[in-house]
């Protein structure tokens, strides 16, 4: 890059960061017209970009900046007072110069467009001069002894429609013109303090390296020091290890950047889409000096805007229907920014009408997007998630159901992708809030080291909710979790390794429950180590396309850790996304012209079930709404109780029921297939290995009931399509299911069936 | 052998040519590649990775590729029970990232001059074929110069890998 060329880099970029600090002062002007502080800033923002411009040899930029200059000066000199159509016309300045500076950085031209609609615009608003009739003693202020030409007689001449090229001083003019600091009020003239520097990117990534191999051979010195709790090394260490733990903080922060570069145009995006749709809303941002990183910043800045259109477009009413409503016609739409716990929030609120859940539902499910069954069993906070459904929010009239949720599946995806979430509560008529939590900075992340196989490996805290102990007899494919059944990946397995020491028979197993997008699973790990502050460095190329990591860590040890991606290992492992339209494996028995159901479409789903291996070694299916817990319980437990089978369980008892191999040779027919009683498959049961059992725990009209089954193989998602009838008492439906033929229980008739009755 | 001295690589038409064998085959690179020779280390293994990916290797806080230029060049595996400290690792700078690549022995710093420089000869199996650029006689061996961004570019697509059996 030539000296001339970062020369018009810098003024490029500097010149952005003012115009929009511009714009955001021109919205604060317009509500308080008299601050003369502000107006001196805005002036001056003008008239850098002006002066710099004509050094460059930018005369079109020039010739712009300088027709908001005069009107600018004007207003300043308080021949003009700030109303709505000037600042829309000043910011329009801003965008027309924003065009320009980035047609400059494309092409390196100013390009052809002189903009004269806009120049004539600023003029005209000097044509009609302000209220008080005879501006010419500028307030207060005496004249600076290099004044610039009388405002009078420059601002007559510029008027109407004088082409931006013949008002073009000479190139240098710019850097003479005696505008700069005529009248130093207090405190509008001393330009904000050189507090910042400019640095590159890159000499900051080497910082941060570098502090992260200071950590490490500072951890190798802790195991020297710590050694002799009394040695002479002691001291120096805890001192080396505080000053390394604020020296790698403050390297972190200097990465960071001030969210208001985001924040700040959403004073401008709200005026302006407030001002076109006819309603009045003061946007409020609180925390524009929070630090973030400059990647998670960008990464806001879609979502943001997201949010803010959609408030002001459908969460906030127009000024009639908010009178009505007893509210001020002015809406408040708060957008606030903090730290918490080493992430930033960010809480976008408006005082509008909030979200009609109930609406909502409803269209969700005429979309087909939920069943009436799903909506059943969840509380309202769930239902309102609706909103971030894909699928929902693109359709054509949802803001009039809705009052809101356009493209919001996008703006969760989008935060996702950085680690963040982003929930939302409603109270109708009172408003709606988003809340979103991001990372301060993708390139630190918390992370859990877990073991798998021989390795080690980190997985991002954020993905994590919780770990769970779990008892070997309850190991399996899946794990029953407070209610909801969550399918399990063993990692190891998963990765293709061996599991390191067998896990003693008795000692259960630890599963690192997590979470990405809608997927939820388990992950059964070898052991559960630390959490740790992971400096996340990229994957080398060479294992780039794998896709169950997202980057590489080092450990404390120094030996590098893969940085797990919960995404990509979900899809790994075929774990479904909750939110999305299921897409099992299945295929209607019914249809054995299977053109009827292509294959490959998607059926419509109406439940997911429980797989299971019935105690006969068929395939069963039990509805997942009616099964409350899983059971492992050993044969030598089961106890007679009458005609049928019981086990002890808490302080109670709890029948059990099985659904019976049918048995031509002994004439069990239809009507008596399901057995109640230990005597039609126990020898099965009671023989040689098979001393353990599980129990599927369901709800039934008589009360809890254990359904018996050698094996629980999955969750899954079962067809909406009927199926084959029932070949036996107890089932609903025959489907294949993940590959096998199921039979589809319905608990209910099994029950009634074996006879149970409800206990007194 | 000890990092090669930092002379310029090239001069003229004689290269220096940092040498090392793998299944008994002496290969070499320009000298100005290699940033680094180091003993057999302690490489952390990378699940589901492309095979001739060993692991990650963490030098000085910068993580490298380790790869087994063995499968990498489709030579026969090391002999199980083979002293692996007696492996050496080559780190060569490809494509802005540095990769180790695991050989039996490091051999010398040779000069080779230029106009000595033979086609790849066809009776080279057609696997390691891919990746020698030319071959130089020398006086006890035949050096195969090795195309270094090609060796290195592991989990590339296949056309990267294969496609150019016939290249050279």
């Amino acid at each position: 890059m030539t000296e001339d060329e970062e020369i018009l880099e810098a003024f490029l970029e500097e010149s952005r960061e003012n115009l929009d600090q511009m714009a955001r002062d021109l919205v604060d002007l317009e509500a308080d017209p008299g601050d003369a502080a502000l107006l001196a800033r805005v002036f001056r923002a003008v008239h850098t970009v002006k002066g710099t411009c004509g050094f460059l040899g930018l005369h079109h930029l020039e010739a712009l900046s300088h027709a908001g200059e005069n009107l600018l000066g004007a207003l300043r000199d308080g021949e003009l007072v700030l109303d709505a159509a000037t600042t829309t016309s000043l910011l329009l300045l801003v965008d027309a110069i924003t065009a320009v500076l980035d047609r400059v950085a494309a092409t390196g031209t100013e390009g052809g467009d002189d903009h004269a609609e806009i120049v004539a615009r600023l003029s005209l608003h000097l044509d009609r001069p302000a209220p008080s009739p005879e501006p010419a003693p500028a307030p207060s202020a005496p004249p600076p002894p290099s004044a610039p030409p009388p405002p009078a007689s420059t601002l007559t001449p510029a008027s109407t429609m004088t082409p931006a090229s013949t008002m073009t001083p000479a190139p240098a003019a710019g850097w003479t013109t005696p505008v700069a600091d005529p009248r130093p009020g207090p405190d509008d003239t001393a330009p904000p303090a050189e507090t910042t520097i400019r640095v590159d990117v890159s000499v900051l990534d080497k910082l941060q390296d570098l502090v992260g191999e200071l950590v490490l051979a500072r951890d190798q010195i802790g195991e020297v020091a710590l050694t002799d709790e009394d040695g002479p090394l002691t001291q120096p260490y805890r001192q080396l290890r505080l000053i390394t733990s604020e020296l790698r903080e403050g390297v972190m922060r200097a990465r960071l950047q001030p969210v208001g570069a985001v924040l700040g145009r959403f004073h401008r995006v709200g005026r302006d889409l407030a001002t076109a749709l006819g309603k009045h809303v003061a946007v409020e941002i609180t925390g524009e000096d929070v630090g973030v990183d400059k990647a998670v910043n960008e990464a806001l800045r879609d979502p943001l805007l997201h949010l803010v259109r959609n408030a002001i477009d459908h969460g906030i009413e127009g000024p009639a229907e908010r009178l009505d409503a007893g509210k001020p016609a002015l809406a408040r739409l708060r957008i606030r920014a903090s730290h918490e716990r080493g992430r930033l929030q960010v809480e976008v609120a408006d005082d509008g009408r909030g979200i009609d859940v109930d609406a909502l539902c409803a269209r969700a499910l005429a979309l087909g997007l939920v069943t009436a069954e799903q909506l059943a069993t969840v509380g309202p906070a769930e239902r309102l998630e609706l909103i971030f459904v894909p699928g929902l929010s693109t359709r054509g009239d949802v803001t009039t159901v809705s009052g809101r949720g356009v493209g919001m599946d996008v703006v969760r995806t989008d935060l996702e992708q950085v680690g963040g979430t982003i929930d939302v509560t409603t109270v109708a008529g009172r408003g709606t809030t988003f809340r979103i939590d991001v990372p301060l900075t993708l390139a630190i992340v918390g992370a859990l080291v877990v073991r798998g196989g021989t390795g080690r490996y980190a997985i991002p805290q954020v993905d994590v909710q919780e770990v769970v102990h779990v008892e070997t007899g309850d190991l399996g494919p899946v794990l029953r979790l407070r209610g909801r059944l969550v399918p399990v990946v063993d990692l190891a397995a998963q990765l293709g390794l061996p599991r390191s020491p067998a896990p003693a028979a008795d000692e259960g197993g630890d599963v690192v429950v997590l979470r990405s997008g809608g997927r939820r699973f388990g992950l059964l790990v070898d052991e559960v180590g630390d959490t740790t502050e992971a400096v996340v460095k990229p994957l080398t190329r060479a294992i780039r396309a794998v896709p169950v990591y997202s980057g590489v860590t080092l450990l404390g040890d120094g030996r590098p850790a893969l940085i797990l991606d919960v995404a990509g290992l979900a899809t790994a492992a075929g774990i479904v996304d909750e939110r999305d339209q299921l897409t099992a494996d299945v295929i209607d028995l019914t249809s054995s012209s299977a053109s009827a159901v292509g294959a490959a479409a998607p059926a419509p789903i109406d439940a997911e079930v429980l797989l299971a291996t019935g105690t006969d070694g068929g395939r069963l299916a039990i509805p997942l709404e009616v099964v409350r817990r899983l059971e492992h319980i050993a044969t030598g437990r089961i106890e007679r109780l009458g005609a049928g089978e019981v086990v002890q369980h808490d302080d109670g008892i709890l029948p059990l029921v099985r659904v019976a191999a049918i048995d031509p040779g002994r004439g069990v027919g239809i009507g008596v297939g399901v057995g109640v009683g230990i005597g039609i498959d126990a020898d099965r049961v009671a023989g040689g290995d098979g001393a353990w059992l599980h129990a599927v725990v369901c709800a039934s009209s008589v009360g809890l009931v254990g359904v018996l089954v050698r094996d629980i193989d999955d969750v899954v998602a079962r067809p909406a399509q009927a199926g084959r009838p029932a070949t036996r008492p107890g089932v609903s439906t025959c489907l294949v299911l993940a590959g096998r033929v199921t039979e589809v229980l319905d608990v209910e008739a099994l029950v009634s069936e074996a006879g149970l009755r409800s206990p007194v | 052998m000890t990092a090669p001295p930092p002379t310029t690589a090239t001069a003229g038409d004689r290269a220096r040519m940092a040498t090392f064998e793998a299944d008994g085959l002496l290969l070499g690179v320009d000298v100005a590649r290699v940033q680094e020779v180091l003993g057999g280390g302690d490489v952390t293994p990378v699940p589901l990775a492309p095979p001739a990916v060993l692991g990650l290797l963490n030098l000085r806080g910068r993580i490298l590729t380790v790869v087994d230029a063995r499968q990498r060049l489709g030579l026969a595996p090391r002999p199980v029970g083979d002293n692996d400290d007696a492996l050496v690792q080559v780190v060569l700078g490809s494509g802005g990232e540095a990769v180790s690549l695991v050989v039996d022995r490091a051999g010398d710093v040779v000069d080779v001059d230029l106009r000595s420089r033979e086609p790849v000869p066809v009776t080279l199996d057609a696997t390691i074929r891919t990746f020698v650029t030319a071959v130089h006689q020398l006086a006890d061996a035949l050096l195969l110069v090795l195309d270094v961004d090609r060796a290195l570019a592991v989990g590339g697509s296949k056309w990267e890998v294969t496609g150019a059996g016939t290249g050279h």
